[in-house]
Parts: C-alpha cells; sequence; structure tokens
C-alpha cells in the first residue's frame, strides 16, 4: 500500500499528517509527502529565480517537519517538494505515477470557520481525483490515534448512488479491522413516506438491504455491525452517530462523477460536514 | 530532528527556468511594469505646466538617464543576482548603511506609487461611471481610494497574479487606446476640424531650448515615473529563452514604443488642447490633472473617453502588481540579512508570499495616502513630484554602487569600462542633479499645490519620507541583532545565491 500525503506548513496539513501516520502504521503503507511550492511566474524584477530557490528552499524546510513527525510515529517517509501552479494537480500526477491507493490531506481550510470546511486544495481533490481521497478534520492532529482501528461505510439509500462497501471491505481486509454500516435516514425523505411508519418501516428495509448486501459481498464476512441513523434533518441524523478516535467513515462518490473519478456529491458533502472523523472518498466504479 | 532522507527536488520541467519568456513575453513585461496609459494620464499635464510646449522634448531627454541607470540593474542583476536588489547591492558597494537606505528608498516608492494608484483608479473609475460628482469628493475618492489599496494588498498578499495573456491583451488595450486617439487628434489637427483652440505641431517641441535648470528638473523628476519600471526587461535576463539578445532586443524595440508613443501622445495633446487658459486649454489649472482624458469626447466622442478612462484606470490597478510583490520580497532580503525585523522574512506556509512584508507595505501606503489626501492641496500633484524623488534616489544608489562595486574590473575592457562605469556613473550624476536641483526648488513654499509654513509640501512629503528612514534604521540599529550592521551577514564577499542561511 502507498500513501501520498499532501503538505502545507499550516494546522491542516499537519492534520493530513497525523491521519497519514495513523493510516500507515495500520496498513504498513509506503509514505511519500509532497509539497508544492508556488511558481513564481516572471513580473519584471530582478531577484525572482532567488526567491524562488528561496521557495523551494523553504518547503525543503517544511517537509523535513512533517517527515519528522511521520518518523517520530514510526513512520519513514519520503519528502517531495515540486514547483508548480496547481497543488492539486501536482498532487494528483504523483500519486498517479506511483500508483498510489490514497491521497491523504488536511481536508479542512485554514482559518476561523468550518471543521470539515473544504478546502480549496481538498476541494479540487475531491471533484477529480482518480485516486481515493483521505480527508482529516480540523484539529485531527492534536490528539489523533496510534492507529485506525475500525471502518465504517456510509451506504446510500438511493439506488445508483455509488456503494463504498466493496472498498471498505478490501481495506478492513488489509489490517484485519472491523466494519461498521451507517445508514442515514431524514426527515427530509418524508415526500416519498407517506406517513411517520412508513419512514420507519422504510429505514428499517434499508438496514436490512445493507446487511444482505454486505453478506452478498463477502460470504464469510466478519462481525458487521449495521446501524441505522435518524433525525429530522441529516445533520441531526449525524449527530446520533458515535465516532472513537480509531474510526474512518468511507463514503462513495456521486451518480454524476465520471467513471473512475471522484466526485462529492451533495449528501456526501453534508456528511463531511458534519463528521468528527476522517473521510475517505472513493472515485465511481466504472 | 530526525531527517530520513534528504529532501528531493523534483522540479523538472517545471523548474526554475519554467517562466522562459521570449521576446513579446519579454517585452510585454516591460511595457505592464510601466503601465503607460496610467503613467501619462497621471504626469502629461505637469509636465505641460513645467515647460510649457516642450513636453516631447522632455520625453525624449528624461529617456537618457534611465538608460543609464538600466545598464547598471542588468550589470549587477547579471553579477550578484538577489531580490533585495538596490539593497543587497548598495549593501556590497558601500557598506550597510547606505545599503539600508538605497532599500529604504525603493520601499517608499512603493508605498508613495500605491497611494497614488489608488488616487488615480479612484477618480477614474468614478469618472469612467459618470460620477464627476463623486470624483471631486474628498470622502469618496478616500473611501474607493482605500479601498483599492486594501484590495490590491490583500490580491498581492494572496499572491494572485495576472497571467502573461491578460497582461498581453491589457497592454495592447493600453497602447491600442492612446495610439488611436493621439492619430484621430492629430487628423483633425491638421485638417482643420480640431477647433479654434487647436495649434500647428512644431519641430521646435522636441529641442528642450531655452528653458531654465528647475524646469528641466522638475520635468526629468516628473519623466522618471513615467519610465519607472523599463529597466525590468533589461533585468530579467536568466528568465528569458535567449538570454544573450532577447532582453536587449526587447529594451531596444520597448524603448522606441516607449518614446514614441509618449512623444506622439504629447504632440496630439498640445496640438488638439492648445495653450489657451480656458476650456481644454493646457495652461487651464482645472485641467492639469487630467489633461489625457480631458481630451476623449472632443476628438473622438463619448465612447472612446469612457473607454480612455476605464483603460487608465485599469492600468493604474494592475501597475500595483509589478509593484507590490518584488517590493515585499526586497523587504524579505533584507530581513533575511537581518537588516529589519525577522518577521519581514516570514513566508506564508499557504500563499507562499512575503506576506507579511506585503501587509505592512499597505498599511504604510494606507497612512499615506490617507495623510496626503487630508493635507494635501493636490494629492495627485504631491504624491508623483515625492514619487519621483524617492526612485531618483534609489536608482541613484544602484548606479553609484555598480561603478563602485565593478571597480577593480572597469579597466579590464572597454565594454566594462562602459556599461559598468561611464554609462552608470552618468545616469547616476545625472539622478543627483535631478534629485538635488529638484529638492532645492521644492523646499520653496510656492512649489506644487500645497506649502507647510515656509517649506513647500512636495518637499516634506518627498524627501521627508526618505529622511524617515533614517530613524527607523537606527531602530533597526539598536533594537535588532546588529549582526548586519557589523557587516556580519552581508558584505562585499559575501557570495548571494539563495539567502537563508544565515
Amino acid at each position: 500500500m502507498h500513501l501520498t500525503v499532501g503538505y502545507l506548513a499550516t494546522p491542516t496539513g499537519d492534520d493530513g499528517v497525523a491521519l497519514a501516520r495513523a493510516l500507515a502504521k495500520t496498513f504498513g503503507a509506503e509514505v511519500d509527502v509532497v509539497l508544492v511550492v508556488r511558481e513564481e511566474l516572471p513580473d519584471g524584477h530582478p531577484g525572482r529565480a532567488e526567491y524562488q530557490a528561496l521557495l523551494i528552499n523553504k518547503g525543503e524546510q517544511w517537509i523535513a517537519e512533517a517527515v519528522s513527525a511521520l518518523a517520530i510515529g514510526g513512520v519513514s517517509a519520503t519528502p517531495n517538494v515540486f514547483v508548480g501552479e496547481s497543488y492539486s494537480e501536482s498532487l494528483m500526477t504523483f500519486a498517479e505515477d506511483k500508483a498510489s491507493d490514497l491521497i491523504v490531506i488536511g481536508g479542512a481550510r485554514d482559518g476561523i470557520f468550518g471543521g470539515h470546511v473544504i478546502g480549496s486544495v481538498a476541494g479540487a481533490l475531491l471533484h477529480r481525483s482518480p485516486i481515493p481521497v483521505a480527508l482529516a478534520p480540523r484539529g485531527y492532529s492534536e490528539d489523533p490515534p496510534d492507529t485506525i482501528t475500525s471502518l465504517t461505510a456510509a451506504i446510500p439509500t438511493r439506488p445508483g448512488d455509488d456503494n463504498p462497501l466493496p472498498f471498505t471491505l478490501t481495506l478492513a481486509s488489509a489490517a484485519g479491522l472491523p466494519i461498521r454500516m451507517i445508514t442515514l435516514v431524514s426527515a427530509e425523505n418524508l415526500a416519498e413516506a407517506e406517513s411517520q411508519r412508513e419512514l420507519r418501516q422504510m429505514q428499517i428495509a434499508a438496514a436490512e438491504e445493507n446487511c444482505r448486501v454486505a453478506a452478498r459481498a463477502l460470504p464469510d464476512a466478519p462481525e458487521i455491525e449495521s446501524l441505522v441513523a435518524d433525525g429530522t434533518t441529516l445533520e441531526s441524523a449525524l449527530k446520533k452517530l458515535n465516532w472513537d478516535d480509531g474510526d474512518v467513515l468511507v463514503v462513495g462518490s456521486s451518480r454524476v462523477a465520471a467513471p473512475k473519478r471522484v466526485f462529492l456529491g451533495s449528501t456526501a458533502a453534508r456528511i463531511l460536514a458534519g463528521t468528527d472523523a476522517p473521510v475517505v472518498v472513493i472515485p465511481r466504479e466504472s | 530532528m530526525a531527517i530520513t532522507e534528504p529532501p528531493v527536488h523534483a522540479t523538472g520541467d517545471k523548474g526554475l527556468q519554467a517562466g522562459a519568456l521570449g521576446l513579446v513575453g519579454n517585452m510585454v513585461i516591460g511595457l505592464a511594469s510601466v503601465a503607460p496609459a496610467y503613467s501619462l494620464a497621471a504626469t502629461l499635464g505637469y509636465v505641460v505646466l513645467a515647460v510649457g510646449d516642450k513636453a516631447p522634448s522632455m520625453f525624449v531627454l528624461a529617456f537618457i538617464p534611465m538608460l543609464l541607470v538600466a545598464f547598471a540593474y542588468r550589470e549587477l542583476s547579471q553579477d550578484t543576482p538577489d531580490c533585495g536588489t538596490t539593497f543587497t547591492w548598495g549593501t556590497k558597494a558601500f557598506g550597510p548603511w547606505i545599503g539600508w537606505i538605497g532599500g529604504w528608498g525603493l520601499a517608499v516608492s512603493a508605498i508613495i506609487v500605491l497611494a497614488n494608484v489608488a488616487e488615480v483608479a479612484a477618480i477614474y473609475l468614478f469618472k469612467f461611471l459618470g460620477q464627476d460628482g463623486l470624483a471631486e469628493s474628498l470622502p469618496a475618492k478616500v473611501l474607493l481610494g482605500s479601498f483599492f489599496i486594501i484590495s490590491m494588498t490583500w490580491i498581492s498578499a494572496r499572491g494572485v497574479v495576472l497571467s502573461e495573456r491578460i497582461q498581453y491583451v491589457l497592454i495592447s488595450i493600453q497602447f491600442g487606446v492612446l495610439i488611436t486617439v493621439s492619430i484621430i487628434a492629430l487628423i483633425r489637427v491638421f485638417t482643420g476640424t480640431a477647433g479654434d483652440q487647436a495649434i500647428m505641431p512644431q519641430w521646435s517641441w522636441l529641442w528642450p531650448g531655452g528653458l531654465d535648470a528647475s524646469s528641466i528638473a522638475a520635468a526629468i523628476i516628473l519623466c522618471i515615473f513615467i519610465y519607472w519600471g523599463w529597466d525590468a526587461c533589461l533585468a530579467v535576463g536568466e528568465e528569458t529563452k535567449d538570454a544573450g539578445k532577447t532582453p536587449g532586443r526587447a529594451a531596444v524595440l520597448d524603448t522606441l514604443i516607449l518614446v514614441a508613443t509618449y512623444v506622439l501622445v504629447a504632440y496630439a495633446v498640445q496640438a488638439f488642447a492648445g495653450f489657451s487658459d480656458e476650456g481644454i486649454g493646457l495652461n487651464n489649472e482645472e485641467n492639469v490633472d487630467d489633461v489625457l482624458t480631458i481630451l476623449g469626447e472632443p476628438v473622438s466622442g463619448a465612447i472612446v473617453a469612457s473607454l480612455l478612462l476605464l483603460t487608465v484606470s485599469i492600468s493604474a490597478l494592475s501597475s500595483t502588481q509589478t509593484t507590490i510583490l518584488p517590493t515585499a520580497r526586497g523587504t524579505l532580503s533584507m530581513a533575511v540579512y537581518e537588516a529589519i525585523p525577522q518577521r519581514f522574512a516570514a513566508v506564508h506556509p499557504r500563499y507562499m508570499t512575503p506576506a507579511f512584508g506585503t501587509m505592512v507595505m499597505g498599511v504604510a501606503a494606507l497612512g499615506f495616502y490617507l495623510v496626503l489626501t487630508f493635507v494635501s492641496q493636490n494629492a495627485l500633484a504631491d504624491s508623483i513630484a515625492s514619487l519621483g524623488l524617492a526612485v531618483a534616489f534609489y536608482y541613484g544608489v544602484t548606479a553609484y554602487s555598480c561603478v563602485w562595486y565593478f571597480r577593480r574590473t572597469l579597466f579590464s575592457s572597454v565594454r566594462n569600462l562602459f556599461m559598468r562605469g561611464i554609462f552608470p556613473l552618468v545616469g547616476a550624476l545625472a539622478m543627483t542633479w535631478a534629485f538635488v536641483q529638484s529638492a532645492v526648488d521644492m523646499i520653496k513654499p510656492d512649489y506644487g499645490y500645497t506649502a507647510f509654513g515656509s517649506i513647500g509640501g512636495v518637499f516634506v512629503l518627498g524627501v521627508g519620507m526618505l529622511a524617515l528612514g533614517i530613524p527607523l534604521m537606527l531602530a533597526c540599529f539598536a533594537f535588532g541583532t546588529k549582526r548586519f550592521f557589523r557587516g556580519e551577514t552581508l558584505n562585499a564577499n559575501t557570495e548571494v545565491k539563495v539567502p537563508d542561511n544565515y
């Protein structure tokens, strides 16, 4: 397994490194840390090239901190400093070249607002990466778990949305992790339901369907816990879920995603915003 | 700190040579740094005020010292490339104190020009929108101007830059509009449809005869501003595809384009508007700060007139890009050598710009702008004249540094003698003369539009801003590490490559 970690010397960047460390320890993955420094375009003043060299130098100092943070956790990583116009573009190209299994970044926007309010780099990755993207929530680096202890797959309620369960099963089997499945049902689905009773019925049906899918995918499935969270809104349903420190949530891409690309749908985006756990968004199957 | 492996440069084809420029790119950068429409709009009226119908001759004459100083820039930036420019070179040639003040001169120019850009962009934008009342109103102007300073600083700190393509478009529009309007004006003068105020162009406008030293010095200080930035295309050899030939050719072509356009516009304006003190006449006090656009409507109608206004406004705003970031890199370099507080050496981890230095410059410019607009009777005129002083000052420091820095190798070849010795020296002497002569004239209370008691306002603003550097330098000496001022971090023998290890 190979992880590509996109790093910036910001609190968000540290969150990504903390998640990468836990993932690498859990899965015994190889880690490449990538830092992209801004490309200084000629502006007609002497000293531009020297400033570019200084930026690269600065980038090397910054990335050395990330590498040593990983080393303290017992994970050895290779630093890579690039000059590029687009952070996300450089990151995707690098990850594809390395046949990386996962791109890991801090997902939050640096600034005062929002937990999983998506930063610009994360935003770009979440709408076209060919490789699964793992996002660390804000503040993840303050108290990170040593390893990942369980995976949670968010099962879509609408047909046509991508099912993350197969990917989750593969990932979990790589480290023998327990899996749980969640289905979120909110009163927002009421349009489809005649009454409260019918809604409740739908929820149960959904949960049962989840179990059947899981069973079909893996006949000798490990212990899979199936949860149904309900609330008037998606957000209130999410609040009812408990997250352990070592949890990671896996969500699928939207039905509008290009094949083999990540595209964060609107529901997934709301799940992301309301979750304190790291989230892995996987590309749509072809 | 445990570092498992040394960091790898994977710069590839996107590396240091990425921005290699061809001839056109080189020219565009040189022209964009000059911002011709904005420069002309802001200065032409005052040049005419200083030298009457000899304005075209001043545009030609003022170019010569600029050219000579540009040689110094090229020689120094090829021998000792560094983001500190004047600061680094001045320090290496004359020691820390002169170098520090040279760097300060550069920062002062950026601060003043930001204030001036804000003023010009605000006035022209209001006029473009047909809000002439707002353009005259001090609070409206100050509000929009301050907004421009804050947003331009913010954009620069975020590292948002115009692409080469957009600069190309902007430059083409500027020259297109300026040249078209001038040619229409001249055609109407020659065909006699320009009106009674028009006069026939004279060859004598090109010859600076019969002017006294003060007028010439005043005009040259103004003209330094309209050519300011032109040296850019000579100095950026390192990023050009054919570094041996391209910058030189680009510089020559830029020169021809600039001088020809400026002279053409000056001829057109003078011939069409005449020198009457009424109507659109150039000696009408009301027209002085805006002779360029006053012509727009009489010459070719309302649409062209508003296009001209918009061009000037955009030209002004886009010129900040070539001013703020390089200057912030300069202060970054000063901080790296411990000449100013360490905070200025910080690079923003996300935007990868010297954000702190940029912000400080923006705040200083805002402060200067507010002081300027509230104490000065004519902020535009006073800021241009004081800007000319600051630019002449640091250009002078640079040119003297060139001569002194290369003093041991001057006689090793004829080329060196001229490029590193005679040309920069003559340029430096011309800058010194223009600076001293103007400063002496500016001290008189009747110079410019503002006076503080018995001292001219321009002198207080221009020389005052430069002199403010002395207490600031002493403060840096008193409270800083002193290593720079003892010559430990940067001296004549320091190898400046990546100034990062001090």
